[in-house]
């Protein structure tokens, strides 16, 4: 099957930097107009230009400024969202057990809550519309946890049950919930708690994946694409792992 | 079974439903247990009807914990077990999840937890000791109608399968139990509401609901010498509910 028309408007959280930044520019270069948020308004600026997107600026942990957001991008896409994508996250690689509690508040709050938070607005939006499509970008760590990365991990799982649990709720009103779960994309999640920016992900130093290479953004963008087109109109509550096999399996070899 | 007996407990959230299942299932095994929950009259009859020590405590942020296990641990000189049943059950469904209600249900079944993992560690440390979390079989398998739940609990979970990880090489065992629908808990409280009535209680092929005493025994197991290898598990004790689609059934 064809993938079809993709959807018309679209919501990424995240999207000045990674793998969302690769979603904004993916689904703008398809034709599609793309509002998309972020923390830092230059990088945002730059995407913006270049992608041909509408920025917004707002901080996942700021729920004032996430609502607004909301409502700026309903706004600027004319009233009507076909598709939202939520990209946003933070990376914190210290154990469970010596992770501070604010740290660990403010992880919860920017992967878990505020994923909650703009699914929610989303779905009420698309339920309202009768449809549309929601993508979570998660993790492998969903998956399986990822040892260095606890407290991303069990935020990361909770999105996915975020997602699985929508999918079935929003079903009988054409809302299509999925969720991606992408293996080690380079260069990795940058964004990280304020004061530990040492903590950004470095996926080269996990070596590649078993299909020989790490994951790039463009992978993920062609699936949250597909998911989003009719090809997948009774694709919902799905997991799709795009990581080369390197969750597939244990201890699984990269080829030499 | 390995022996739990003169083992010291500490179980957050005893005083009702399956944590006080737990607290009395313990103290008839033998250990020495101390039990959570808010000041409450129920906190004194668990006591005194276990003969275990009940302290009152809010899971209100990080420093109430701390204060609580640590008042845990000096009455029982050291800490060999720590139960998490801090839970609570929330029937809404994501979209119609309000910002309260989430915030109450991520503090109390995935930080609450998490606080009391991160206040105990270090006493768990010193003789290797043994962890076990209350999860829900949503955790494994989520329900539309306890989304925010469900959520919480995968959560929990994963928390769990971390601390394994972390905890084994210094002999602290993590492990969780995933009960179904259990009676007089918290999932009685939904077959109860009104809109249930037309579809009857549900239950697992089984035949029944969870009993406190069922989810009790699997902690106990877990707890115990007899799990020595057994970390980062999740042990459903649902009576089959979650071991296939369509598995439940409608009582008539």
């Amino acid at each position: 099957m064809r993938a079809g028309p993709p959807a018309r408007t679209a919501l990424v959280t995240g999207g000045t930097s990674g793998i969302g930044r690769a979603v904004v520019e993916e689904l703008a270069a398809v034709g599609m107009s793309v509002a998309f948020t972020g923390r830092d308004p230059e990088r945002g600026a730059a995407v913006a230009a270049a992608a041909g997107a509408r920025f917004l600026r707002a901080d996942a942990a700021d729920r004032r400024q996430c609502d607004q957001s909301v409502a700026d991008a309903l706004a600027a896409l004319g009233g009507r969202l076909d598709l939202f994508v939520a990209g946003a996250a933070a990376v914190f690689a210290e154990p469970l057990a010596d992770t501070p509690d604010e740290v660990l508040q403010e992880l919860v709050e920017v992967n878990l809550t505020s994923t909650f938070r703009y699914s929610r607005a989303c779905f009420e939006a698309m339920r309202a519309q009768g449809g549309g499509s929601i993508v979570h970008i998660v993790s492998d760590a969903a998956i399986r946890g990822i040892h260095h990365l606890p407290v991303y991990s069990l935020t990361k799982a909770g999105v996915l049950a975020l997602s699985e649990a929508l999918a079935a709720e929003g079903a009988p009103h054409g809302v299509r919930v999925n969720a991606v779960c992408p293996g080690a994309v380079v260069p990795g999640v940058q964004s990280t708690i304020a004061g530990y920016e040492h903590h950004a992900e470095d996926s080269s130093k996990w070596g590649p994946a078993p299909s020989g290479r790490h994951g790039e953004g463009a992978d993920i963008a062609q699936a949250v694409l597909w998911l989003a087109s009719d090809a997948a109109a009774h694709v919902s509550g799905a997991t799709l792992r795009i990581d080369g096999a390197a969750s597939a399996a244990m201890r699984t070899a990269a080829r030499a | 079974m390995g022996s739990l007996a003169g083992r010291r407990v500490l179980v957050a959230g005893g005083t009702s439903g399956i944590g006080r299942g737990i607290v009395e299932h313990l103290c008839r095994a033998g250990s020495r247990v101390v039990f959570t929950g808010p000041s409450h009259p129920q906190g004194a009859a668990t006591a005194e009807e276990t003969g275990a020590a009940f302290v009152a405590a809010d899971t209100a942020g990080p420093a109430a914990i701390r204060a609580s296990a640590g008042q845990a641990a000096e009455r029982l000189g050291g800490l060999d077990g720590l139960v998490l049943a801090t839970g609570v059950m929330h029937e809404a469904r994501i979209s119609m999840t309000s910002d309260d209600e989430w915030d109450r249900i991520i503090d109390a079944n995935l930080l609450a937890p998490l606080r009391f993992v991160q206040a105990c560690f270090p006493l768990l440390r010193r003789n290797g000791g043994a962890i076990v979390a209350v999860a829900s079989g949503a955790a494994l398998w989520p329900e539309m109608e306890l989304g925010a739940y469900s959520v919480s609990e995968r959560a929990l979970l994963w928390m769990v399968q971390m601390t394994a990880v972390e905890g084994a090489p210094h002999g602290v065992r993590a492990n969780a139990v995933c009960p179904g629908d259990t009676e007089s808990g918290m999932t009685a409280l939904m077959n109860e509401r009104p809109g249930r009535g037309r579809a009857g209680p549900r239950l697992p092929p089984a035949g029944r609901p969870a009993s406190p005493a069922d989810v009790a025994a699997a902690v106990t197991f877990l707890l115990s010498d007899d799990a020595a290898f057994c970390t980062g598990a999740s042990l459903l004790v649902d009576g089959g509910m979650r071991a296939a689609l369509r598995a439940h059934r409608v009582a008539s």
